[in-house]
């Protein structure tokens, strides 16, 4: 029976090729995509699911005013090992500040980033120690634990147990982003020693390269090396807590001993308010967003709109198998009451139709596998993806949940027009098809709904996307209001700038140099300070602040409405005079902000008074994406600030051969760190490479759509005209011109067509409408985006259902009108 | 006595009248007849032919097929019974176009419950018996009407009905391939198989043993 089936669903396949065509290459490309989400879904499931104790491992939150957060204070971990050692089987803390730098061995100098963490770490999860007894690697002070990985980078082959190795530590992180160092200060850690080498290439959300004890801190405190406290209760960002349960206990049995703990230790104070919360270690990845993050992960709202924005794609292909079920599906209903005079049951013809669906959909399958292939790389080459922990390597269980998966979007899409079609008496299908009444009756509705869903998410979609690309075209192009042309951006690293500025000066490609505290529009962020004026003492004005020399303006051609720059001479210390920006002038209450040149202000918590000697125009210096336009700043003349050099060189020289000899002096000067800069121009366009990622990843979900939305209207019109064969017979017999007709058939789709843009037109405004507002510098959401929308989705819909009735209407009217 | 129909009435509601598609039939058929159902198009010929195959209701009247009242009986219990006993042959051959003779031959079987050694003996016996052992692997576009006709009736055949319904079944063939079908229905019944056939030809019903003639429902003698 089965065989039967596949024989005659395969016969069919390939006897109706543009049809199977249409349905596996639609189905196959939204499977594609939601094959990809449940890779990524499945991959954060793996995520940390190899520790043996993984089921009796909770970690403990700090539930705060501000927020969930992921760590607690150092002290509760002793607090409950002590206390309650009949729930509390062990404890381990990892410290939350980075530990990191030039790892020292020989004259061998490899940058690393680790953590510390309690000696119990090992027997605690199962990360796999190559060397080492896992129950003392870490219990000496000193000792230190490397990744296979990065034993292999400082040692090569020989044994790394027992050898000592220098750290440099400047507070290097572990999250694989080349950020500043946490720390602006050095710290030599010696003689860490070799305890042990770890595998960790199974994923976890605990991420490092190499692991230091815990008691090594006391010991460097000791030495005047590290400032940490281990009994301070009120700092709930310090250290991360895992906590190891008694077997048969639960999160349950431990969080009314945190309660009590939290109301012991906070109750008292007035400005402090911390409750416990715990989660499981398989809740972590996936799961919700925690402040002060061990690792940066997917949150579990991106998987949710991702998976949303599969669905919504998998319903569309769905749709479209449906319509072009029903289409086809006419042709069969011979088949139908062939079958059932034979004696088939309904339940059996129904089955076939299934399988057949399912065929179709395991087809798509093999497609979408290919497909999968092209679209993780691409997916992983998207610049957020090099923040998150992704493992996209398949499994066999993979295959089965794939397979599964399969099996049930074509069993879902194949329910609609297998009930139909297993319904049909036998008499009534054997009559001609145009005796069935498929026009009418509750299953017309449902098909013209499904056509009306298809065509507002079109619209939808193709709106939507249109505005985007707007909006990021928009953005791309803003005018930051300086000159980031030939300039690169020099990070100090603790060189003094006048040096080096020396140094570099003498380069003749160099135009001009000058320093700041950040570099406007990256990122940077030097802090804000409150601002009042004499005249309103009471004002609550934070400012933003950028540490400037008397070079900056200049150099980056900012424009001084009002007033002048610091001059040459301005003592280094003692601050006396500021530049501001418009913005702050009109916040201060100056209508005319010239103005305010001349007058003086009130800065910082000591409300030190300083003079007005400049007012720029506001130009950005946030990230485009939260800029504000009218953000207050303060430009300060602040040279134990300064960060970055600004090189400005001309346009002409050979900017390699500069950026060579600059890196050579820069070697003279500083053997520690190496030379880092960044073209400004170049930067600015990285740091909005997330508009890119977003172009690319709507604008492949509104293509799929929309391609499977015009699919599905050349089906549906397809199926019209089958269905009105017969009428197209009688119309063209009695006179009717291949025009009429054609029109007369695509008619009922300009309806919905008319009261698709109704529905959606107000609804993709104001779902718009919503997200653009977060942007402070936004394109117009004009009457032309929705007619450019408008008119691209007629375009797409009269060709795909012209391309059909042109044909019916072309047809030999004596064929439509043929009885068997 | 194979079936009983006992006025027997089918109407359709058209435009607030009872429209009369069958009145007042009584009918006995004794197993091993050969029935011809003559009329004019729309006497109800094949609506007869339908209500006796068990594929459309009628609205009074009793029939009682094997001592079975099928007008008692459930829409599941009448689907078992006529998938037993009754098989049916069509003008246009009905054959299914994404299936080989061979396939077309089995498939009634598989709605049936028989094993794949019993349906391979079957098709097998039934391919032999028509002579198309040959075109076992082709598909029914690539026959002739009449061949495609042998198919249709060895289909009827194969699972041995006491009874088969023929609706025009040389309608869309020729006179020579009519010949050669209606010889064939000859033979089978003369081998035991109740046959009604609907027919416009005098000399198709001249194969027969009895003829009916029906005008706008009623049957006249």
């Amino acid at each position: 029976m089965l065989r039967n089936y596949l024989k005659v669903a395969l016969r069919n396949i390939l006897k109706h090729k543009m049809f199977s065509l249409i349905n596996i290459f639609g189905l196959s490309v939204s499977i594609t995509t939601c094959l990809l989400i449940i890779l990524l879904v499945y991959g954060q499931k793996r995520v940390d699911n190899f520790h043996e104790k993984g089921d009796r491992i909770v970690r403990v939150l700090s539930e705060t005013d501000n927020g969930s957060f992921a760590s607690t204070p150092l002290p509760l971990a002793s607090t409950l090992l002590q206390g309650y050692p009949h729930i509390l089987e062990d404890a381990v803390r990892i410290k939350s500040s980075f530990v990191g730098g030039d790892v020292i061995y020989d004259n061998r100098r490899i940058p690393l980033a680790g953590r510390y963490a309690d000696d119990s770490f090992f027997k605690i999860f199962s990360f796999e120690l190559i060397k080492g007894d896992p129950a003392t690697v870490l219990e000496a002070p000193f000792s230190i634990v490397l990744t296979k990985e990065s034993s292999e980078k400082i040692f090569g082959k020989e044994d790394p147990l027992g050898k000592s190795v220098k750290l440099n530590d400047i507070g290097l992180n572990t999250m694989d982003i080349a950020l500043i160092p946490t720390e602006n200060t050095e710290t030599l850690i010696d003689d860490l020693v070799v305890t042990g080498v770890v595998d960790n290439t199974l994923s976890s959300h605990i991420q490092f390269e190499f692991l230091i004890s815990m008691s090594t801190i006391p010991s460097l405190m000791k030495q005047g090396k590290s400032q940490a406290t281990f009994d301070d209760w009120e700092n709930y960002s310090d250290s991360y807590l895992y906590v190891l349960l008694q077997e048969g206990k639960t999160a349950q049995d431990l969080a009314p001993i945190l309660a009590d703990i939290s109301k012991e230790k906070y109750a008292a104070l007035d400005d402090v308010n911390i409750s416990f919360g715990l989660e499981r270690l398989s809740q972590i990845t996936p799961g919700a967003f925690r402040q002060n993050p061990i690792s940066l992960r997917m949150p579990i709202e991106v998987i949710y709109f991702l998976s949303f924005l599969g669905l919504v794609v998998l319903f569309s292909a769905c749709f479209n198998y449906v319509n072009l079920s029903f289409a086809r599906f006419l042709t069969r209903s011979k088949e139908v009451g062939v079958r059932k005079t034979m004696g088939a049951a309904r339940y059996q013809v129904f089955v076939q139709f299934i399988i057949e669906s399912v065929i179709i959909a395991l087809l798509s399958l093999v497609v979408a596998i290919g497909l999968l292939q092209v679209l993780s790389i691409v997916f992983l080459d998207l610049w957020i993806n090099q923040f998150l922990i992704l493992d996209l390597t398949p499994d066999l269980m993979l295959f089965v949940l794939f397979i599964g998966f399969s099996v049930l979007v074509g069993g879902l899409a194949g329910l609609l027009p297998a009930s139909f079609l297993s319904s049909f008496s036998p008499i009534k299908a054997l009559r001609s098809f145009s005796g069935i009444s498929l026009g009418n009756g509750k299953r017309f509705m449902l098909r013209k709904g499904l056509v009306l869903a298809q065509f507002c998410a079109s619209l939808f979609f193709i709106i939507t996307t249109l505005l985007i690309f707007a909006q990021l075209n928009y953005l791309l192009e803003k005018e930051y209001g300086f000159d980031q042309g030939n300039v690169v951006n020099i990070k100090l690293q603790g060189i003094e700038y006048g040096t080096l500025a020396h140094e570099l000066g003498q380069n003749p490609a160099v135009e001009t140099i000058s320093a700041s505290s950040f570099v406007p529009g990256t990122g940077g962020y030097s802090g804000s300070t409150k601002v009042k004026t004499l005249q309103m003492p009471d004002a609550d004005l934070s400012s933003s602040y950028i540490g400037i020399d008397q070079n900056f303006i200049p150099n980056l051609k900012l424009s001084l409405i009002a007033g002048n720059n610091f001059s040459a001479s301005i003592p280094k210390k003692d601050e006396t005079m500021v530049v501001v920006n418009e913005a702050l002038a009109q916040l201060l209450g100056y209508k005319e902000p010239k103005s305010i040149v001349g007058e003086t202000i009130l800065i910082g918590e000591d409300q030190s008074a300083v003079q007005v000697i400049g007012l720029t125009e506001n130009y950005i210096f946030d990230l485009l994406t939260e800029a504000d336009q009218d953000e207050p700043l303060l430009m300060r003349y602040l040279p134990d600030k300064f960060t970055y050099m600004n090189v400005r060189y001309h346009p002409t020289s050979d900017i390699g051969s500069m950026l060579l000899s600059m890196e050579e002096k820069w070697k003279k000067l500083d053997r520690v760190h190496s030379f880092k800069y960044e073209i400004y121009e170049e930067e600015l366009k990285a740091t909005n490479s997330i508009f890119a990622d977003m172009m690319y990843v709507l604008g492949f979900i509104s293509f799929l759509a929309i391609t499977i939305a015009s699919l599905g209207l050349l089906g549906m019109s397809a199926f019209t005209v089958e269905s009105k064969k017969k009428e197209i017979g009688i119309r063209k017999v009695h006179g009717a011109g291949v025009k009429q007709v054609a029109l007369w058939l695509s008619n009922s789709y300009l309806w919905l067509f008319a009261l698709a843009i109704l529905i959606t037109i107000p609804i993709a405004y104001f779902m718009n409408t919503i997200w653009l507002e977060e942007f402070s510098y936004r394109v117009n959401f004009s009457i032309w985006i929705i007619a450019a929308g408008i008119a691209i989705m007629f375009v797409l819909g009269s060709s795909s259902v012209l391309s059909q009735t042109v044909k019916a209407a072309m047809n030999n009217p004596i064929k439509g009108l043929r009885e068997e | 006595m194979l079936l009983q129909l006992r006025n027997i009435f089918k109407w359709v509601n058209s435009g607030g009248q009872r429209l009369f598609l069958l009145k007042d039939i009584n009918l006995n058929v004794e197993e091993g007849e050969f029935i011809s159902v003559m009329g004019p198009s729309g006497s109800g010929k094949s609506t007869l032919l339908n209500v006796i195959g068990m594929l459309d209701n009628f609205d009074e009247g009793e029939y009682e097929f094997l001592h079975e009242s099928v007008h008692a009986l459930k829409e599941k219990h009448r689907a078992n019974l006529y998938k037993e006993y009754i098989g049916f042959v069509f003008q246009s051959y009905h054959l299914l176009d994404e299936l080989t003779v061979k396939e077309n031959l089995e498939m009634p079987l598989l709605y049936k419950k028989f094993k794949g050694t019993e349906r391979k003996a079957m098709v097998a016996d039934m391919l032999d018996r028509f002579n198309i052992v040959g075109k076992k692997d082709l598909f029914p576009t690539q026959l002739s009407g009449g061949q495609q006709q042998l198919v249709g009736v060895a289909r009827a055949l194969i699972a041995n009905p006491k009874l088969i319904l023929a609706d025009e079944p040389t309608g869309n063939l020729n006179s020579a391939q009519s010949e050669e079908i209606m010889a064939l229905f000859k033979q089978l019944n003369s081998e035991g198989v109740t046959i009604i056939q609907v027919t416009h030809s005098e000399k198709n019903a001249a194969y027969g043993s009895r003829v009916i003639n029906l005008l706008d429902g009623r049957m006249i003698k």
